[in-house]
């Protein structure tokens, strides 16, 4: 162990190069991506499709969150707030929807996989297959499913069912409230799940073998290796996919975006990021909500993130917390053993 | 002693069995789409019109490609997959390697140096990472054509040295198994800093490297949004694979699917080929680089 | 863990490689002759890199070339090629500048291509969907007198299609399509025969030739044929005749939603078509749309004038030697109506305006050209007089997929009785779209009544366009 003052003198040295190292990350993001960023918040304070040059100050916020606004009727400005917040609960159910199932999946795999003991044939195979949905374009995997999840009795899986399974009606995957949210959480976690599981399966990999046998020769079934080995030090790891997750999630676009019937969207899985979207492009566009939307869902994103961080740093700083306390109290010991030893 | 072994040999057994159908019945799910687009590649128009759904390939797979490249002669669509798989794999290539290897030195820098910047430099990349993309990448546009490079690839591939998630994910990794001692050793050894992190750093965080080049390659091959925003003048000669795909999604007037199918299938296949080869190398990789002390 | 070092090792050289060349690549774009530099890639794929280094010339000697802006080139490059060829003018005069999108995409990539001041543009492809975002914008359209063609000399060209060229704001024309976009109900003849007991188009006409008609001979056929008997293949294209048909604008005099008893009216038309099966629950534009037609289970499409060919009908029938090609008639139907269309309107930055002006009368008030665009698509053309004299011929023998049917013939009688005036808004796209998302959520039981479909059509506007349109 060094001393602190030790790692000071070292780290001055040396403090320099991390300048150096971080530098080309900051250069390249301030010249392409802080003009844009700042072009966002700027919006967020300008008026929409009729008057994009007028200054407005909070009301595209006001009438987003509150649904009033002091330009436009009242009932128009509900109607925005109303769409906002069902796009904000579609957001957080398909992201649910999709998360936990592909967390889950994910897990079980990465930990069959990375099991020496368990006999399965083709890993390699397997691991490569369920990555595959990974590779293809969202857009064709969009024309793909509504190709095959078509809402009439024509459609592939509809008059499947109802050829053999004797369904009377084609059950509408598209539009139907629940079904079409069920369909895209699929998606979703088909595309993702793969993704997921080798990110798992290198930190898995990451432990180091030695923990996993000293847990075989106690004795240790492979349910108490999960929770007691793997897990705890696949923290981190879960962490990070739990964090992108939630970024990803909170960002979900382009399945949502393209599963449609050509213009019509479904309201039912409409996210936010479609919301933001569809006001900044399209026929009509009211840059205005769009810029308010996308700043309060970074701000929703940072809050929720820093949470998650606080969550786990907390553990880390209480553990160090904890060591120190424990080091004050060893040598609150030893004086008093010093001392009593006088 | 050997029932207990032998109880103990038949409950993995078992478990490999109930585990081998799990993995098979999810294979399953993944192939399929899959597969039926295959198929569909193979089929011509007025099959899968009346037909619908077909698990067994047709013949057709080289007259549908002959009919992409008339009408791509013509005009009619603008689907050439060999230009293509250029751009595409120009892009791709140097973007994936750019994110990778500059992730991985800002993740080096933060985690192995202790200097006053630091601590806010991570909190910055957290916040930037939260920033939504969607309506970013209008002023991005906007931008890149204030200062001429719209019609280049360079706002495609440059932007990839700034990857927050990436160091973000390296961050952690580093953290989680990096010995900075070695640094240490190393600079005992009169190793110089960015040296170090070449011969030991990168070497060290390749399972890191590897899971998240396989990543952004992909993201990079599939991005449609940024080129389709960046190439406002629709030079065919500069269209990627994903462009391609749209212009040929998105054309209401092309009504033969056998078309529409195959233009899919080729643009994955690549990378599918790519990844079946690799992914040996990489998957096995990926392993070898964990298993360190 | 070798096997890896080695690939990444791969990987960056090829990259490094890679950005080498596109460095190169870029170097020799930028510069004016570049035919030779991209031989390496020509000999890989004549055709591909023939057009785009053409393309790339162009791009830098704009100034006297005419370029035209559009989202396909379904229509732009057989027009171009007859232009030249019937002209004389050289190609490469011309440049096409495809956006390649669909028609909805392209409003917001020719707003950014013209956003920089340098980028070239004489001749806008507008559709009407979205024609009058550009045609009320005096700083990216002009009026059409302004290259030089003048309101008198366009009295052959059908009154509608110039309404939807015209500016909302100050009433200028400017722009001009070179097609009527009228369109017919086509059905299959040898099912009317059986099940209607129609012999010929006059008979069929009369049996579709309103909506309580064209409902009560739903009933009749539903009750000969029994199962799987739609008289329409989608509630779409129903509502592109039915929409058509509207006797005023969607919007008020004071910018407000137009919401009367014709949206109800028809509310309630869909919900019966819908729920009796006279119409299939099949969408428009996808697979099964197409496979319809070769199946038993449709009596008609309706039929728009780029519809008789490879774009539906002839698809649907199975193509040339298909299961019903040949056994379709068309009529003019329970209303007449146009569906699509595509207006052509010269650019405000426009720098080569005689060009421009030959190349837009060449489509429209050219009486040779028109016919033979007419005469080489298969396209109802915007010039009444020429469409009449086709007709008058008795060459053209009309879309091979009718048989021995003209389809110009019944055109003719759908396009005079078109009436645009006064009924164009700018936001019909979207106010349209929202209408037929709330009458399909009726359909499918998701509303239960026409006055709550009503309402949540409103509130779909309401989302839509809130700072747009008056809603005190």
């Amino acid at each position: 162990m060094k001393s602190s003052a030790q790692n000071r003198i070292r780290s001055i040295s040396y403090a320099k190069y991390g300048y150096f190292f971080i530098l080309p990350f900051f250069i390249v993001y301030f010249i392409f991506q802080l003009y844009p960023l700042f072009n966002t918040f700027k919006l967020s304070l300008y008026g929409n499709a009729t008057n994009p040059e007028a200054f407005v100050k909070l009301d595209n916020f006001k009438t987003l969150i509150f649904g009033e606004s002091d330009i436009i009727a009242s009932k128009a400005a509900a109607t925005q707030s109303k769409a906002l917040f069902r796009a904000f609960g579609n957001t957080l159910i398909l992201w649910f929807g999709n998360f936990i199932p592909q967390i889950c999946l994910s897990l079980l795999l990465a930990v069959w996989f990375t099991d020496l003991n368990l006999k399965i044939k083709g890993k390699t195979f397997f691991k490569v297959v369920m990555y595959m949905p990974n590779i293809v374009t969202a857009a064709s995997v969009a024309a793909l499913f509504l190709m095959l999840f078509s809402r009439s009795d024509y459609g592939p899986i509809n008059s499947f069912l109802m050829e053999n399974f004797g369904l009377e009606k084609p059950i509408d995957f598209i539009r139907d409230k629940w079904i079409s949210r069920g369909v895209v959480m699929f998606i979703q976690t088909w595309m993702w799940f793969g993704n997921t599981m080798i990110m798992l399966m290198a930190a898995i990999m990451g432990i180091s073998p030695s923990l996993f046998e000293a847990a075989d020769i106690d004795g240790a079934n492979s349910r108490q290796v999960f929770t007691k080995v793997t897990l705890p030090l696949l923290r981190p790891m879960v962490v990070y996919t739990m964090i992108t997750s939630m970024i990803g999630g909170l960002q979900m676009w382009d399945i949502p975006y393209l599963y449609k019937i050509g213009t019509s969207f479904n309201d039912n899985i409409k996210t936010i990021a479609v919301f933001i979207y569809n006001n900044f492009h399209g026929m009509n566009p009211n840059y205005g909500y769009s810029a308010a939307a996308s700043v309060a869902l970074f701000i929703l994103t940072s809050i929720l993130g820093s949470f998650c961080f606080a969550m786990n740093r907390d553990k880390d700083a209480a553990k160090r917390k904890k060591q120190i306390k424990e080091a004050k109290k060893k040598m609150k010991e030893q004086n008093k053993a010093t001392f009593g030893g006088f | 002693m050997n029932n207990v072994k032998d109880s103990y040999a038949a409950k993995v057994r078992a478990k490999s069995i109930g585990v081998m159908i799990v993995l098979v019945i999810l294979a399953l799910i993944c192939l399929l789409p899959i597969w039926i687009l295959f198929v569909n590649a193979t089929r011509d128009t007025q099959d899968i019109m009346t037909n619908g759904l077909s698990f067994i390939p047709d013949t057709h797979f080289f007259a549908n490609i002959k009919e992409t490249i008339r009408l791509n002669s013509e005009g009619k669509i603008t689907y050439d997959a060999f230009i293509g798989y250029r751009n595409s794999f120009i892009i791709t290539i140097s973007a994936t390697v750019l994110t990778v290897f500059f992730s991985a030195l800002t993740a080096y820098g933060l985690v192995v140096y202790d200097f006053k910047a630091s601590g806010p430099a991570y909190t910055f990349i957290l916040m930037v990472m939260m920033v939504p993309v969607q309506v970013t990448s209008v002023g991005f546009v906007q931008f890149m054509s204030q200062i001429k490079l719209t019609d280049t690839y360079v706002p495609l591939i440059v932007p990839a040295v700034a990857a927050p998630a990436i160091v973000f994910y390296m961050r952690q990794y580093m953290k989680s198994s990096f010995p900075l001692d070695i640094v240490e050793a190393a600079r005992i050894d009169g190793t110089g800093e960015f040296r170090t992190f070449l011969t030991i750093g990168l070497p060290m965080m390749k399972p890191a490297i590897g899971v998240q080049a396989i990543f952004a390659f992909i993201a990079n091959w599939n991005n449609f949004y940024t080129p389709s925003m960046v190439l406002i003048s629709r030079d065919p000669s500069k269209y990627t694979m994903p462009m391609m795909i749209n212009s040929i999604l998105s054309n209401d007037k092309l009504s033969d699917l056998g078309v529409k199918y195959t233009s899919i299938m080729l643009s994955i296949l690549p990378v599918m080929v790519i990844y079946i080869l690799l992914s040996k190398t990489i998957v096995e990789g990926v392993a070898e680089g964990g298993v360190k002390e | 863990m070798k096997n890896l070092k080695k690939t990444l090792a791969l990987l960056a050289a090829l990259a490094m490689s890679a950005t080498a060349l596109y460095g190169c690549g870029d170097e020799k774009e930028s510069s004016t002759a570049n035919n030779s530099s991209s031989k390496v890639e020509e000999s890989k794929d004549d055709s591909k890199a023939d057009d785009s280094s053409k393309e790339d010339n162009d791009g830098d000697a704009e100034g006297d070339q005419l370029t035209i802006l559009c989202w396909n080139a379904n229509d732009s490059k057989p027009m171009v090629d007859l232009f030249c060829e019937k002209t004389g003018h050289d190609p490469s005069e011309i440049n096409i500048k495809n956006f390649d999108c669909q028609g909805g995409e392209a409003a917001e990539l020719y707003e950014q291509y013209l956003s920089e001041a340098a980028n070239d543009a004489d001749i806008m492809f507008l559709e009407a969907d979205w024609a009058l975002k550009f045609i009320n914008d005096d700083s990216q359209t002009m009026a059409l007198s302004e290259i030089g063609i003048d309101e008198s000399s366009l009295g052959d060209i059908y009154d509608y299609v110039l309404e939807i060229g015209k500016s909302t704001v100050d009433g200028t024309l400017k722009g001009i399509s070179w097609q009527a976009a009228a369109g017919g109900y086509c059905y299959r003849e040898d099912l009317a025969k059986e099940y209607l007991g129609v012999e010929t188009p006059e008979q069929m006409q009369e049996k579709v030739k309103d909506w309580d008609t064209f409902l009560e001979t739903a009933k009749e056929y539903k009750a000969a044929k029994g199962d799987k008997a739609a008289m329409a293949a989608t509630l779409g294209g129903v509502w592109q005749v039915y929409g058509g048909s509207r006797g005023s604008a969607w919007l008020t005099s004071d910018n407000k939603l137009a919401v009367d008893d014709y949206c109800k009216n028809y509310a309630e038309f869909a919900k019966t078509l819908w729920s009796e099966g006279y119409v299939t629950n099949v969408n428009q534009w996808g697979d099964e749309w197409y496979a319809l037609g070769a199946t038993d289970d449709v009596l008609g499409y309706f039929v728009s004038t780029w519809g008789f060919g490879d774009t539906i009908l002839a698809k649907a029938a199975g193509g040339e030697g298909g299961a019903t090609f040949g056994k379709w008639k068309c009529v003019v139907g329970p209303a007449e109506f146009y569906w699509g269309g595509t207006w052509l309107a010269p650019a405000t930055r426009c720098n080569s305006k005689d060009l421009a002006k030959e190349f837009i009368e060449f489509f429209t008030t050219n009486k040779d050209g028109a016919e033979a665009y007419a005469l080489k698509q298969g396209e109802y053309m915007s010039n009444s007089a020429v469409m009449e004299k086709i007709i008058a011929d008795g060459e053209y023998k009309g879309a091979p997929v009718l048989g021995d049917q003209n389809h110009f013939e019944v055109l003719n009688e759908v396009a005079k009785g078109i009436d645009m005036a006064g009924k164009i808004t700018p936001y019909d796209s979207t106010i349209k779209t929202a209408f037929n998302d709330a009458v399909n959520a009726y359909c499918e039981g998701t509303l239960g009544s026409v006055e709550e479909t009503m309402g949540d059509f409103e509130t779909r506007v309401m989302e839509a366009l809130p700072t747009q349109l008056n809603w005190e």
